[in-house]
């Protein structure tokens, strides 16, 4: 499914890709919006459903739209970084305050 | 986990940062700036090892290509280096000595008292008793700062806290010094020279040349205060020394938009920087925030051109820093842990600093103090009389506290380009919110940050070596002449 957007009285509806976007990542890049929009992401079986509508007087533009799907991208970006670094973070924060024996954390871990 | 590729990934994070480039930081606090093409090929393990980021993402640790134990070891070092406030605890102890104050400041944050609300004067036994709680922390760095209102209208109270940490200190033999807040208008000759013979620093508050300065710090009794404070600057000077006074700005939208000349009365008057500070939410600043306040966005674009105004000043041979950059640019170009507690991660609030009321009651931050002036007791951690050092530093609010300001794990933080040098302040985030998480978007707080560090990232992309020099001439606190021999 490709992303699909519609516009309706100030507000967005935007189908997203599962294959493209994982939920935590759609749910992340909402997050940044809270503040001037309500934002409802609703799993479908296909994808996602997303709809953009603004508390007050702020627009819901098709800039907006353009930005909170790139923020998706980077989002998704971030949970494919996590996936390859995010044990290697929790290393470094406790080995930062506990040291360990890294080597054989390291193969432990397969980090 | 290991990648398909000739490098291993290590953490970091990533934002937009200029058009199409993105800035990356990793946990050692070293940045790269990278095409989001190249960004994409880093993280997903196909970034070629001749690629022109190679080299630079392996000597900043956010790849390796050989052994990974000596790699995080290094880093975890440089972590470990950064978070060093953390196994100091607290060293900063505020003792509000009084909530009387003869000013009448229309931004004051603590809602101060008149001159004759004497029962809100800090007594000598709790003076004693707030130090003597101070004297339990492991920090041997000790602090005490006096705080008001005024605290120089609470004399006594000032002279008992003083002695009585310098007898204590004889056994217990910490790193002690004070500091005193003071609007210095009710200073005199006697009480400037107790302040030189007990070493105690003086930071003031200078808002700008008289026609700003008066316009919101004002007697009570009514009048304007510039003259008086450029008589008693000069005073203190002569007897306490001309370096141990500093001076606080504070912007309104009285002087937001002219920070240059602000900035020329500093240079004008002999102080060797200015913290360029906006508007706190407390009190009556907030109060009369519709006619002082102004938008974060206004206030960082003012930041900037006063920040090239003092570069420019620097370069052309006047030695004036600005504090707020020079900690960030600190964080941003060394490893080490810079002790601002109002930006750290967690809060400094209760861990680094902490606030002896006039009562008693001991708070997480002066801000939480002010949050109490404004009717919300939910931060006060104990009261020296009532409570162990145990109970109060190890209680539930500082505990909260901690454990929800670490912006390692706040939504909206923890993938934040900036994360690595910047940290949360809890008590402003309930004001703000209700929650003492807080929420990013909408956040002045993080507004206000977010602008300035994308102010100095630019300057630091530009890579200009005489703006450089100028930021190391900053952070090292030596002579930009110095810093440029070095550099040749």
């Amino acid at each position: 499914m490709a992303t699909n957007i519609t516009y309706e009285n100030n507000a967005a509806s935007i189908s997203m890709c599962q294959k493209t976007y994982e939920k935590d990542a759609i749910l992340a890049a909402a997050y940044l919006l809270t503040d001037q929009y309500h934002i409802q992401v609703n799993e479908m079986a296909s994808g996602f459903h997303v709809l953009i509508s603004s508390k007050g007087s702020a627009p819901v533009t098709s800039a907006l739209v353009e930005s909170f799907i790139n923020e998706c991208l980077d989002e998704q970006l971030r949970i494919t970084l996590d996936k390859r670094s995010g044990k290697i973070r929790d290393l470094i924060v406790e080995h930062a305050f506990k040291p360990l024996n890294l080597q054989k954390k390291l193969e432990e871990s397969n980090a | 986990m290991l990648n398909n590729a000739s490098y291993t990934l290590l953490p970091f994070q990533f934002g937009k940062f200029d058009g199409q480039e993105y800035l990356a930081v990793n946990e050692s606090g070293e940045y790269h700036f990278i095409d989001r093409t190249d960004l994409v090929s880093l993280v997903n393990g196909s970034l070629p090892p001749e690629s022109l980021h190679f080299d630079d993402l392996r000597s900043k640790q956010f790849i390796v290509t050989g052994s990974m134990a000596g790699i995080l070891d290094m880093v975890a070092t440089r972590y470990r280096t950064r978070k060093h406030f953390i196994s100091s605890f607290t060293a900063l102890h505020m003792l509000v000595l009084t909530v009387r104050c003869n000013q009448d400041c229309q931004y004051c944050q603590v809602s101060a008292e008149s001159d004759e609300a004497y029962q809100y004067d800090m007594t000598p036994e709790v003076a004693k008793k707030s130090v003597e709680m101070a004297f339990n922390s492991p920090n041997s760095v000790m602090k005490i700062e006096f705080q008001g209102g005024e605290p120089t209208l609470n004399w006594t109270a000032l002279t008992s806290a003083i002695e009585h940490a310098e007898h204590l200190n004889v056994t217990k033999r910490k790193q002690l010094s004070f500091v005193i807040c003071t609007n210095l208008t009710n200073m005199n000759k006697e009480k400037l020279e107790y302040l030189r013979d007990h070493n105690v620093d003086i930071s003031t508050s200078l808002d700008g040349p008289r026609h700003l300065h008066d316009k919101n710090r004002i007697l009570r009794k009514g009048g304007g205060t510039y003259d008086i404070f450029i008589e008693k600057l000069a005073a203190a000077r002569e007897i306490c020394g001309y370096d141990r006074i500093s001076a606080l700005m504070t912007t309104t939208i009285d002087n937001v938009d002219n920070m240059k000349e602000v900035v020329d009365e500093y240079i004008g008057l002999g102080f060797n920087g200015i913290f360029l500070r906006s508007l706190n939410p407390y009190g009556l600043a907030a109060e009369n925030a519709p006619k002082l306040g102004y938008s974060m966005k206004h206030f960082s674009i003012k930041f900037e051109d006063t920040l090239d105004y003092i570069i420019e000043l620097n370069l052309k041979g006047t030695s004036f820093s600005e504090y707020f950059s020079t900690i960030l640019l600190s964080r941003i170009l060394t490893p080490f842990s810079t002790g601002f507690v109002d930006l750290q991660s967690p809060s400094g609030a209760g861990i680094s600093g902490v606030i002896y009321d006039y009562n008693g009651d001991v708070y997480p931050a002066d801000e939480a103090r002010m949050l109490s002036r404004m009717g919300v007791n939910r931060f006060i951690m104990g009261n020296v009389f009532c409570d162990s050092y145990q109970d109060i530093f190890g209680g539930a609010v500082l505990r909260e506290i901690v454990s929800k300001s670490i912006v390692e794990i706040m939504p909206g933080c923890s993938s934040c380009m900036y994360r690595a040098y910047c940290g949360a302040d809890p008590i402003r985030s309930y004001l703000e919110t209700g929650d003492v998480m807080g929420k990013r978007p909408g956040s002045s707080f993080c507004e206000k940050n977010m602008a300035i560090f994308e102010i100095l990232f630019k300057k630091l992309k530009q890579n200009n070596d005489d703006v450089l020099d100028v930021f190391w001439a900053w952070i090292t606190r030596r002579p930009l002449k110095e810093v440029k021999r070095e550099n040749i």
